[in-house]
């Protein structure tokens, strides 16, 4: 299954300071097939499918949202105050090797725990 | 393979500003997870583990306990967990280690000391060990020696391997986790998988960040958080097995089965029972050899005898029949409960209370038991007021019974201390109170986290009524003065959505104001125990936990009145010929009652507040029981739901009593056919359904609450039916008992509130002075002292300044006699108060004064009056410079205020070349220089020639207007003692045609009136609706006003009503009874301001004019 990219036009640009993005490499958003266990397989990037062939490494990122107050930061008011979710950068990244055919590379691909939506993160893409 | 996890390493809120969640909202999770048992691991404390284990009990979960120490070194935490049945020692060694330090530092000595409890112990060390610090570091050889050096000192210790997935190789990342799992299987030790949490879901990362800050008292900042994602939430038995899978790979092996597996085998080793060894459910009582008996049935016996010997003191030949039968009953509940040393515990300390001469009263449903009444505990009598020991205590309540004792306020902790001498340590502890978040904490703590200045903070945090934080944002639309303040800001809208987030976190733990727990000797091993600042040793739990695991608690309330009552009974004693027995004075002595309803209530227990003076204004209340009632009506429900107006209206003969039906009546005729009691609504059961009053006790607490009114209900009809009433009969009552159920109030608890309340009513109407003087220096009241004053006054009491051979410590009565050597001023004004009722015959205290006195002096210390009233008399000002220690400025501050003006004889008026309080000043000056240059001489071994003190004259200056010294009065002792402050403004208000207090009662309802006064009181009660109502009482040397501020009005007023204290408003006056007026306010001006306004005016005229 596809987890689709959100279109652009319907989608607000993203607050540009979030922490561990270089703001002058604008980030790629992608498209990424998942694994039942919610690991990607494989990703499109500038067309063609990636399919990824190990995890070198995940971790999870958050924090930093008292920054971004001023900016409007996001909050999904749910019926109870409890459920209200802010968004405080809830980000997974899977340090991946993937290849469309041939070479190998190495990504580090972002999901946004908040929207869903699908990044290659802008550090690591290969040129 | 099935197993479940088991989180062994779990910060709730009770981990005080760090964990997020409440144990119940940790349980509940668990139990949704499908989870079989769960630990509970706080940080520095235990408070929490009751609660957590009854939800655990409720959920059909195995709870686990244990807790998150410093180690050595603050900054190295370890968590320990007791083994299963050990729970004890886990107690024990928290309780040792609260008596050795303040910081919850477990260090090597009271490990060796508390060997025994230790090594009953596991100790954990996790990612925030000093172990994992060095494993994380790869110093395996370093981890290896800590290991090695607490090895023989607990049963056993565990490796705990953690990831939180966080990026690097730290602790909390998976690098680090497979090192410890790693380190641990090369040196064959036992590991186990954590998540130490501190969350309950993802979502609530930004509330840790937010305690984080307000724990370490920094701004937000990322080298303040302690999360760098929001792994550290309690994780699924799914989530769990991906970490462990994750961990188990980088470490070498093939999964995650092996460490879930010895997670579970080590949980199951700490498994507790929330019955067994947590406690729930259990009774802890005193052991019979603590009352002095040998074993049960002497103590029974003791019981018995005590009880009967007291039935013979209290009760004639013609009620002892009836009072013996009653005994029986309760006599009988009492021992199939087992909880005659409880009765005997609380006797013997309120006898230890009455040996020291402190005044002591039963409160609360105690009151309803003869047995109580028998044995002294309380002090009214239960048979003739229809009190019922079911309401207190029967067999079918699952409760246990709660007695509580009023003492005086100023000796509660002798009796404390007396408590703790006679069972000790091992039987007795105060009890916790648990600080929770609620609106102003939560907005100040949010607002310095995210660095919201602190005068903004400020200014909202003062302006918010006492409401939980979640409703901050509606209260503030609600508050027209804040309209001002921008709050819809984005980060002032974050502020407030965080602090209803944080609301109801706990904060911090108290000791509870007044409650005790008196247990076996067992204590040590239920609960464990803490020093607090007063140096109690008080339990981990709070009055619930407490109940929860059976303690028996006793609540010694410390009640001002109760001191200022007894104040005034030493008073007439020393002043008057005889003593007198208050709790012997009859209880219908009418002049009490004509107090009372003339509502000149100011200084009497629970009716002085404005409420109250007009409630009692309406009733007129005649006997002991119409008090009862009076207390019962004056609270939230019946005042909200207008019980009063139909008993009112039937009391005064504007209605006809509402009867249900004739074998009902009786029991609601002391209340004019409503239903006020709970004693009413239990008899009201038992006499419709025939079921006992026990039985009948149990119903009415169905019916508290909504789900179980349908239960009764079911009950109800047909076994009323079946005992003959008719069906309209059964739907009338019905329809009673569910309106009036949980409104009703227990009339054994306003019982023993209406006898300190009478007391104090007979004391000012027959022993005024005394009673003021009572007053006065217990404070016991919402007045300020000095309306008290001006009450005194009224009632045609002088006030004597403080003088410098005649003031004490505390304020003293004197009778003014041939001898007395100062004017008497006081207007009698007390009979000039009119009403449109019967007459009414009040005191008249003229002939008596009385002293102020010298702790009034501001800046005065203890220990200064403690030497000026060794040295009393003094011959003059230099004999009391040099002999009463008194320091430069309080000498000062005593001329000011008019002590030495009898000693040195200064005239009231200023005469001109006579002696004056600048020139005591100026005298005390060169006395203190004298001295002090004589110190300086002495050192140095020179004789003191020329430096005899200077003679005391008048130097000319001019004396102190009648102004000055009442501003110096107002300054130095916060009271206007020679006048009363609006007398300034007389010219003023008789112009503008302002309206006295005790003039008001003539205007018709409707008139607008212009009051003036100083301010007593301003309350905002809350009120459901969340539309504000503020009460404003204005005292004006006439008595008191009462004004009202609706919503329309309070935008322009709010503000003012808040910053100044002197005032003149506008409004309209409403009658409320026969004595009863407010005034409905519609303007509100600052009295100063408007007076220089009209000055400022009249010196215009008369300038244009002349």
């Amino acid at each position: 299954m596809f987890e689709s990219a959100p279109d652009p036009a319907q989608t607000p640009p993203k607050a540009p300071s979030r922490p561990g993005a270089i703001p002058a490499i604008p980030a790629v958003p992608v498209s990424a097939v998942l694994a039942p266990e919610g690991e990607p397989v494989e990703f499109l990037y500038k067309g063609k499918r990636f399919h990824i062939h190990a995890i070198l490494s995940r971790w999870h990122e958050s924090g930093g949202w008292w920054n971004r107050i001023d900016d409007g930061m996001r909050v999904h008011h749910q019926k109870h105050l409890e459920q209200s979710i802010f968004d405080d950068g809830a980000r997974a990244i899977w340090r991946v090797e993937a290849a469309p055919a041939g070479a190998l590379a190495t990504f580090e691909i972002e999901l946004d725990e908040i929207t869903g939506s699908w990044q290659i993160r802008p550090t690591s893409r290969p040129i | 393979m099935s197993t479940h996890f088991t989180h062994l390493h779990l910060s709730s809120g009770y981990s005080f500003k760090y964990g997020t969640a409440q144990p119940e909202a940790l349980v509940a999770k668990a139990a949704d997870l499908g989870m079989s048992s769960l630990a509970l691991t706080d940080r520095d404390g235990m408070a929490g583990a009751i609660r957590f284990a009854q939800s655990c009990e409720s959920n059909g979960i195995t709870p686990i306990l244990g807790v998150n120490l410093s180690f050595i070194q603050k900054k190295y935490r370890i968590t320990l967990l007791a083994q299963s049945g050990k729970l004890p020692a886990l107690y024990r060694l928290i309780s040792a280690i609260n008596r050795s330090n303040n910081e919850n530092l477990l260090t090597y000595e009271i490990l060796e000391k508390q060997s025994e409890y230790a090594l009953q112990l596991f100790i954990m060390h996790g990612y925030d060990s000093q172990l994992a610090q060095n494993i994380a570091s790869r110093k395996y050889d370093s981890a290896l020696s800590i290991y090695n050096s607490t090895r023989e000192l607990f049963a056993e210790q565990i490796i705990e391997c953690t990831s939180h997935l966080i990026r690097g190789d730290g602790p909390l990342s998976t690098s680090y986790a497979a090192k410890a799992l790693g380190f641990a299987r090369d040196h064959n030790l036992p590991a186990v998988l954590t998540n130490a949490a501190r969350m309950l879901e993802r979502r609530d990362g930004p509330v840790a960040d937010v305690l984080d800050a307000a724990r370490l008292l920094r701004p937000l900042h990322q080298s303040h958080v302690e999360r760098r994602n929001s792994e550290g939430y309690l994780k699924s038995d799914i989530e769990m097995r991906l970490v462990a899978d994750e961990i188990a790979r980088m470490a070498g092996e093939r999964s995650g089965s092996g460490l879930l597996a010895a997670t579970q085998a080590f949980a199951e080793r700490c498994h507790l029972s929330p019955r067994r060894d947590v406690g729930i459910g259990g009774v802890h009582l005193p052991e019979s050899s603590v009352v002095g008996s040998r074993n049960h049935t002497e103590m029974t016996r003791q019981l018995r005898d005590r009880a009967e010997s007291g039935l013979l003191r209290r009760y004639a030949a013609a009620d002892s029949i009836a009072a013996a039968t009653r005994l029986e009953e309760e006599l009988t509940t009492i021992s199939t409960l087992g909880f005659e040393s409880y009765f005997l515990t609380v006797a013997d300390i309120t006898d230890m209370a009455r040996a020291r001469g402190i005044r002591v009263a039963a409160r609360g449903s105690g009151a309803g038991s003869l047995v109580c009444y028998l044995l002294g505990i309380s002090g009214v009598e239960p048979m003739s007021q229809g009190l019922l020991m079911e309401r207190f205590c029967s067999v079918l309540r699952g409760e246990l019974p709660d007695i509580d004792i009023d003492v005086e306020s100023a000796r509660r902790l002798e009796i404390y201390d007396a408590i703790f001498e006679r069972y000790g340590p091992e039987r007795t502890a105060t009890v916790a109170m648990v600080g929770t978040y609620r609106a102003r904490h939560a907005i100040r703590d949010v607002g310095a986290a995210l660095g919201i200045s602190p005068m903004e903070i400020d200014l909202i945090a003062k302006s918010l009524p006492h409401i939980r934080a979640r409703n901050i944002g509606k209260a503030l639309e609600n508050l027209p003065e804040l309209k001002h303040l921008k709050l819809d800001t984005p980060i002032m809208k974050m502020a407030i959505e965080l602090a209803g987030r944080i609301d109801g976190l706990p904060r911090h733990l108290s000791m509870h104001p007044c409650a005790i727990v008196l247990s076996d000797a067992k204590l040590m091993d239920v609960a464990p125990t803490l020093r607090n600042s007063s140096n109690y040793p008080m339990l981990y739990f709070d009055k619930d936990d407490v109940e929860a695991i059976g303690l028996l608690k006793l609540d010694v309330l410390g009640v001002r009145m109760q001191s200022a009552i007894s104040y005034a009974l030493a008073e007439i004693e020393r002043v008057e010929d005889g003593a007198v027995d208050i709790d012997a004075i009859p209880l219908n002595d009418a002049g009490t009652f004509d107090l009372i309803k003339s509502t000149r209530t100011l200084g009497i227990f629970q009716v002085e507040s404005p409420g109250q003076r007009e409630l009692v204004g309406k009733f007129a209340p005649a006997t002991f029981t119409d008090l009862i009632i009076d207390i019962s009506l004056f609270r939230p429900g019946p005042m909200k739901s207008d019980m009063i107006t139909p008993f009112i209206n039937t009391r005064h003969g504007h209605r006809s009593r509402m009867v249900l039906h004739p074998r009902l009546d009786p029991i609601l005729d002391e209340t004019e056919g409503v239903v006020v009691f709970h004693e009413q609504v239990i008899r009201l059961i038992s006499a419709m359904t025939g079921s006992t009053l026990a039985e009948s006790d149990e119903r009415r607490r169905q019916l508290g609450s909504y789900e179980n009114q349908q239960i009764v209900c079911d009950w109800f009809y047909p076994i009323s039916l079946a005992q003959g009433f008719e069906m309209k009969v059964i739907d009338k009552v019905w329809d009673v008992l569910r309106a009036f159920a949980s409104f009703g109030f227990c009339k054994a608890h306003a019982a023993a509130f209406a006898l300190p309340t009478y007391q104090s009513a007979w004391l000012k109407t027959h022993h005024t002075a005394a009673f003021i003087a009572g007053a006065l220096t217990h404070d016991p009241g919402m007045y300020p002292k000095r309306l008290i004053l001006d009450e005194a006054r009224q009632w045609g009491i002088a006030i004597a300044p403080i003088d410098i051979n005649r003031s004490d410590r505390t304020y003293r009565v004197e009778k003014i006699g041939a001898g007395s050597t100062y004017s008497v001023k006081s207007p009698y004004l007390a009979p000039d108060l009119i009403s449109t009722g019967p007459p009414l015959s009040l005191p008249d205290a003229r002939g008596y004064a009385i002293r102020m006195a010298l702790s009034d002096i501001a800046g005065i210390s203890s220990d200064e009056i403690e030497t000026i009233l060794r040295a009393q008399p003094y011959l003059d000002l230099g004999d009391f410079v040099m002999r009463s220690g008194a320091a430069d400025p309080t000498t000062q501050a005593l001329i000011l205020v008019g002590a030495f003006d009898q000693l040195h004889q200064l005239s009231a008026e200023p005469v001109e070349g006579a002696l004056n309080r600048r020139d005591l000043l100026l005298h005390a000056q060169d006395l203190y220089k004298l001295s002090a240059s004589k110190k300086g001489n002495l050192s140095s071994n020179q004789l003191t020639l020329g430096l005899t003190p200077p003679p005391l004259e008048p130097t000319g200056l001019p004396a102190l207007t009648q102004s000055e010294k009442i501003r110096h009065e107002v300054d130095l002792t916060g009271m206007d003692i020679s006048h009363h402050m609006l007398e300034f403004y007389g010219d003023f208000l008789n112009q503008i045609g302002a309206t006295k207090s005790s003039d008001l009662i003539h205007q018709r309802a409707g008139a607008t009136v212009l009051v003036a006064g100083v301010k007593v009181a301003l309350q905002t009660p809350p009120v459901r609706s969340g539309r504000r109502v503020m009460f404003l009482t204005l005292d004006d040397s006439h008595g008191c006003n009462d004004i009202t501020f609706f919503e329309d009005v309070q935008e322009s007023c709010a503000a003012l009503l808040y910053s100044s204290w002197l005032f003149l408003i506008r409004g309209e006056v409403r009658r409320t009874g026969p004595r009863g007026v407010s005034i409905r306010a519609t303007k509100a001006w600052e009295l100063s301001a408007s007076y220089d306004k009209w000055r400022n005016l009249n010196s215009h005229e008369r300038a244009t004019s002349g």
